[in-house]
């Protein structure tokens, strides 16, 4: 018997990525990553600019060619992606209730059917999008052009949710909000994974997350894994954690102290991370 | 007044002109709308001129036209389309490096023919007076199949329209489906041509979305807008052709241009009032 076999029985990860590795040209963008994600689970990957956050996301969403590895969904999972709002076309000729409708790809004609449209509805409302189904996309404040592409994302019924960067740009309040929603998604039985920038404003909040520079350098809870050495591993800079009311609060170290026209700045991790 | 309008209708080779501008400016206007919202507009204009050297190599084999021009314009785009899809060249060099050189060599094989007369024109400037009922027919049916796609096709193309990279994380074959996309084009620009000509088919294929997009704000009705005002505008230019005795593409071009000038003034009240004042 093969161990295929063996382990039949066995429930399978939603998602399992085993040693993946992948490449563009010459330059390797991630190596030997491996994470394994399940049903509730709500993780974020975090790291700096050109970490492979992104392409991280798209190789679970299975677009990419790996070059070695394998990312492997349990078979009949449907997944739904939530772009980054600045790779959005906003002129594009769509309104709110056709851009949300485009999830259900199980249908191709053009008009939608009464399921449809019942969906849409309870999707748009849940959102508080509601009435705002005939309005062009563009014409849309920040807040609710993101909900657009979740809610599009969620009328296709997701095992999993990918986001990326869905917190960039955006204000507190905003940012609450949205947390807010994904956890509530994740309370329906729907595993998300998120990239994001903000160690403090985002991260902190997550209870997993994935430190990635190329190759996994921690994964697991804010507390195990934002640690003073993980987190110089990953940005090439040391910092400093801070604990404030059980929160982790990353924070630049003293000895990180520049000085911009003449005066003694510090850092915010945000800035450095770029 | 009236007599005079419909005289034209008495022959044969108008009707059957009027048949393909109508169809051949709904077909465009339609298919037109993907190439505009992904702002391809050059695309329209490199394949018609890469159909051109399709054109002059089947009438050097004395080739079938549709045949000989159809395997060559399908062949092209699927050529800018795989270029494309490799990172380092970008679809407008891709598109101006593969067509600029088909219709170099439609010249070059004209030349040494020494084919310069009506059919050289015709083929540039587009002419209803070879129109046959074959041709009718011919682009009746290209009309037909590519509104099947289009309909029954809605969602998947859209989703590759607006979001590829979504679209295939949601499962779509988008590679297939862009492919798709550029065969019809080709075979769309390839019926057309007769009428409107290989330097003008990029206006038939370009003002009518650009229209219907200062209309609506709305995918499908963009659509059917655009449908209708390519078709229009073929009828219109028609007749204006036979009235002014001038070539059918650049009367039916003439003719969209115009409604474009029309709708941007009135969609823009600034402009309305810059007119005015």
């Amino acid at each position: 018997m093969t161990s295929e076999q063996l382990t039949g029985r066995v429930r399978r990860p939603l998602v399992e990525v085993s040693a993946l590795s992948l490449s563009s040209g010459d330059r390797l963008i991630l190596d030997c990553v491996d994470l394994e994600l399940d049903e509730n689970n709500l993780v974020g990957i975090v790291g700096p600019s050109g970490a492979g956050k992104t392409t991280l996301l798209r190789a679970i969403a299975g677009t990419l060619k790996t070059t070695a590895g394998a990312v492997v969904t349990r078979e009949g999972a449907r997944v739904a992606y939530v772009p980054q709002v600045e790779t959005v076309d906003w002129s594009f000729p769509i309104t709110v209730g056709e851009c949300v409708l485009m999830g259900r790809t199980g249908r191709r004609l053009p008009w939608p059917t009464r399921a449809d449209r019942a969906a849409s509805t309870t999707v748009l409302a849940r959102l508080g999008l509601d009435g705002l189904g005939d309005r062009h996309i563009g014409e849309l404040s920040g807040g609710q052009q993101r909900r657009v592409f979740v809610a599009r994302a969620l009328l296709r019924d997701p095992d999993l949710l990918l986001l990326d960067e869905p917190t960039s740009g955006v204000d507190v309040a905003l940012r609450h909000e949205l947390l807010h929603l994904l956890d509530e998604i994740r309370g329906d039985g729907t595993a998300i994974v998120l990239t994001t920038h903000d160690l403090n404003g985002v991260a902190t909040h997550l209870p997993r997350i994935v430190c990635l520079n190329r190759r996994v350098i921690a994964c697991g809870s804010p507390a195990e894994v934002l640690t003073p050495d993980n987190l110089e591993e990953l940005y090439g800079a040391s910092m400093s954690v801070l604990e404030h009311g059980g929160m982790r609060l990353v924070v630049d170290s003293p000895a990180h102290t520049h000085t911009l026209f003449g005066e003694p700045v510090v850092l915010t991790e945000e800035v450095a991370a770029e | 007044m009236i007599d005079e309008l419909l005289r034209p209708f008495a022959f044969e080779f108008f009707r059957n002109g009027l048949a393909v501008a109508t169809l051949a400016g709904g077909l465009c206007g339609l298919v037109g709308v993907y190439i505009v919202v992904r702002g391809m507009s050059y695309l329209a204009h490199g394949l018609s001129h890469a159909i051109f050297g399709g054109f002059a190599f089947s009438s050097l084999l004395g080739a079938n036209f549709l045949l000989g021009a159809g395997v060559w314009g399908v062949a092209s785009a699927l050529a800018i389309n795989s270029v494309t899809r490799r990172r380092p060249i970008g679809a407008d060099a891709a598109i101006g490096v593969i067509t600029t050189a088909s219709f170099a060599l439609g010249l070059v094989l004209f030349a040494l023919l020494g084919h310069s007369g009506g059919s050289f024109d015709a083929a540039l400037f587009g002419s209803i007076l070879g129109v046959s009922f074959s041709s009718v027919i011919a682009i009746a049916c290209v009309t037909l199949v590519v509104a099947g796609i289009v309909v029954f096709g809605y969602r998947p193309l859209l989703f590759t329209t607006f979001d590829p990279e979504v679209a295939a994380a949601s499962g779509l074959p988008t590679a297939r489906i862009e492919a798709l996309l550029m065969v019809v084009f080709a075979v769309s620009i390839l019926v057309s041509m007769q009428v409107l000509g290989v330097m003008l088919i990029a206006a038939a294929l370009v003002i009518p979305p650009t229209i219907a997009r200062m209309l609506t704000h709305s995918f499908p009705k963009m659509l059917v807008y655009s449908t209708a005002i390519g078709a229009a505008c073929g009828v219109v230019g028609m007749n204006v052709s036979y009235h002014l005795d001038i070539q059918s593409g650049p009367a039916v071009v003439i003719v969209a241009a115009l409604a474009f000038l029309v709708v941007y003034v009135i969609k823009r009240p600034s402009g309305l009032q810059r007119v005015i004042a």
